[in-house]
């Protein structure tokens, strides 16, 4: 049925996206968040938020937990109504177009729990229905999302990164445009959350679409998006790829050491490319955040050397989305 | 004081008082029930059993007779009927025993079902009034067994109706409100899957699955007790669908709020207990009071069970059942499009 409206849009869809890369200048708006505001007695758990999406992108709603990444997907999800502000989806809202909206999402909740005694396969198909798609859709997803082997399983059974999985598959079924997932990872081990990773990057090479996914994890939000939204106290803090997100606040990498004694303070005028040296205990530890490791490192090890101090403990490393948003909230990610 | 007991204890009490809706149906609802049915029921002082006297065709007017052995008999009240209507008032539970003149050795028959402990209640206060009285010859017992007349069958078209009231309140009411506790509800209807189909997919299947568990109800009480279907079958089936109808609407409306298993619970318990408990399923409620007849007999388990009774030993017409039938879809249809209305779907 849709057949017909769907080709012209998709032509549309690529070749705005030709665009973009020629121009660096979106031309299409997909999702439209204006100034949108959600209380939960008294609280306010989104404050004032706009944020466009365009197509394609895949976006990481960073922040910690209440930072009110759950309300404002949930709001674009058509599961919570903002108090104040619109949300337009292609230039529908969910007030007036709650049927075409729903087939346009995939959407995986934060718990969602399924059926208990209903198997992956079976699960796949009653979730299929809904969407009117064949049978043989189900394969293709377990197929996708690695659970063929666990297809005759209950889903009480599964473990907690099998479930995530099967819950990424539903959310795929239809091949949606947007693709919602709230904190797909969260509780699961580094193992399971590689392979949830590798399954969803391996989407975004197959299929072209966006991604807007909540996440407390930096990895997760570098490893998997372009684009890196973060949100503190229901307030948008910085929007940007990485590398802006970064550069915004002070560029720079770190030099963090432990000597035997005091760091005699003429080395530190001598080091290529200081920004500024945060004092620990007494100068024998401490942080050098230096413009670019490479040149300051063996300059500082040499200094070292030459002043006949010993050294107890060296960690070079980039700048992370974390440093940034202690420098921002003076609070850590995952607190 | 902290040891791990007392620190336990605590826990839980404090865990039972800080959340108000378990407080409202742990002690508001047992209260208010109990108030209810102790006002109603418990001060009208003895319960009253009516047994009804046949009028014979000779003018012994037999009622004075009687009447004025047992006049300060209490616990009975005599009320003089046709053989005919007195067979109709057993089949309905309004009387579990009547008496007749022996034309044989001019004493009194009682007839009731041995197994209806209520009949035999009666039987024993009638005889023992007697006795006290020194009446002679006395009262003799004369055991009713056909079918159609007994307490099972009285009993069985109740339990059909009890079993449909259960089967949709806990198979629909219970099964949307666990559906969102569990989010899974949240989940579905937020694909294009209509939600008018979600609430459907509900109701069929406990209908579908009601019919089983009432049909096993019937084939058992069918070839162990001889109870059978006096009436139309087709009767029987749209007073079972009548029943499901009305049933299906109020478990919506039950479960369209409900956001926890306790607040849940307490609503379906207290739908279902009142009326389990009042409407007639395991004795009639015709002896309760006037003023809570008239309110009792309009409950929908009563309406269900009495349509249900009549036409398995009345064997009534659809006729005449009509219009409770339609009553209860009527109660089905308004209850489902209020809880639609305020229906809690995330």
């Amino acid at each position: 049925m849709n057949h017909n409206t769907k080709k012209p849009d998709e032509f549309l869809n690529y070749f705005y996206r030709v665009r973009i890369k020629i121009t660096n200048q979106p031309l299409i708006i997909l999702i439209n968040i204006q100034n949108v505001t959600k209380s939960f007695k008294g609280f306010k758990a989104v404050d004032d938020i706009s944020l466009t999406i365009q197509p394609g992108e895949y976006l990481a709603l960073l922040g910690p937990n209440g930072a009110g990444k759950t309300t404002l997907v949930e709001m674009v999800e058509g599961l919570q109504y903002p108090d104040q502000g619109n949300i337009t989806i292609k230039g529908m809202n969910w007030h007036q177009h709650k049927a075409p909206l729903r087939k346009l999402l995939g959407i995986s909740l934060q718990e969602t729990k399924f059926v208990d005694k209903l198997t992956v396969r079976e699960t796949l198909n009653l979730f299929g229905s809904f969407y009117d798609l064949p049978k043989r859709r189900s394969e293709e997803i377990m197929e996708a999302v690695n659970l063929t082997h666990k297809q005759k399983t209950f889903t009480v059974n599964l473990s907690g990164g099998q479930r995530q999985k099967l819950a990424l598959g539903v959310a795929i079924m239809n091949t949606p445009e947007i693709l919602l997932l709230d904190e797909p990872t969260t509780g699961l081990d580094p193992n399971a959350r590689r392979e949830l990773w590798d399954i969803l990057t391996k989407l975004k090479a197959q299929y072209h679409t966006t991604l807007i996914l909540t996440t407390h994890y930096m990895e997760e939000a570098q490893y998997l998006c372009d684009r890196i939204v973060i949100l503190d106290q229901g307030k948008i803090l910085a929007d940007g790829t990485l590398e802006e997100l970064l550069d915004t606040y002070e560029r720079g990498e770190i030099i963090s050491f432990t000597l035997d004694k005091e760091l005699p303070g003429q080395i530190l005028s001598q080091i290529p490319g200081l920004h500024h040296f945060i004092n620990r205990n007494e100068r024998a530890k401490g942080e050098l955040i230096v413009e670019d490791i490479t040149r300051a490192l063996p300059k500082f090890l040499s200094l070292v050397e030459a002043h006949h101090l010993e050294m107890r403990r060296l960690e070079c490393r980039k700048k992370t989305l974390d440093d940034l948003f202690v420098a921002m909230t003076g609070r850590r990610l995952d607190e | 004081m902290n040891k791990p007991l007392f620190q336990l204890v605590e826990m839980q009490i404090k865990e039972f008082f800080r959340e108000p809706e378990i407080l409202f149906w742990s002690f508001f609802f047992p209260i208010a029930i109990a108030g209810v049915l102790g006002v109603a029921f418990v001060n009208r002082g003895e319960s009253v059993n009516t047994v009804a006297v046949i009028a014979t065709q000779t003018n012994d007017a037999p009622i004075p007779s009687l009447q004025s052995v047992l006049e300060d008999t209490s616990g009975l009240r005599l009320v003089s009927m046709s053989l005919e209507e007195a067979e109709l008032a057993m089949k309905r539970g309004k009387i579990a025993l009547y008496v007749a003149k022996d034309s044989v050795n001019k004493g009194w028959n009682a007839y009731f079902d041995p197994l209806n402990s209520e009949a035999n209640l009666a039987f024993l206060s009638l005889k023992n009034s007697l006795l006290e009285k020194n009446q002679t010859p006395i009262l003799q017992a004369s055991h009713i067994t056909t079918p159609g007349s007994r307490y099972i069958d009285f009993l069985i078209p109740g339990l059909l109706a009890l079993g449909i009231m259960n089967s949709c309140m806990w198979g629909i009411g219970w099964a949307l409100v666990e559906s969102r506790i569990k989010k899974l509800m949240r989940r579905m209807v937020a694909t294009p899957m209509k939600r008018s189909t979600y609430l459907f997919s509900y109701i069929s299947t406990r209908t579908f699955l009601a019919f089983i568990e009432a049909l096993t109800v019937f084939l058992f009480a069918y070839f162990v007790f001889g109870v059978s279907i006096q009436g139309n079958i087709i009767a029987v089936l749209l007073t079972f669908l009548s029943g499901v109808a009305a049933f299906a609407g109020i478990a919506v409306l039950i479960s369209s709020r409900a956001k926890n298993t306790q607040v849940g619970n307490g609503l379906l318990n207290a739908v279902v207990l009142p009326m389990t408990i009042l409407s007639g399923v395991f004795f009639s409620y015709q002896n309760f009071p006037d003023w809570a007849v008239s309110i009792v007999q309009y409950l929908p388990l009563s309406m269900l069970a009495d349509s249900m009774r009549a036409v398995f030993i009345e064997a009534a017409t659809l006729a005449d059942i009509a219009g409770k039938l339609l009553l209860l879809t009527l109660v089905g249809v308004l209850c489902f499009l209020a809880g639609l209305r305020i229906y809690k779907w995330y």
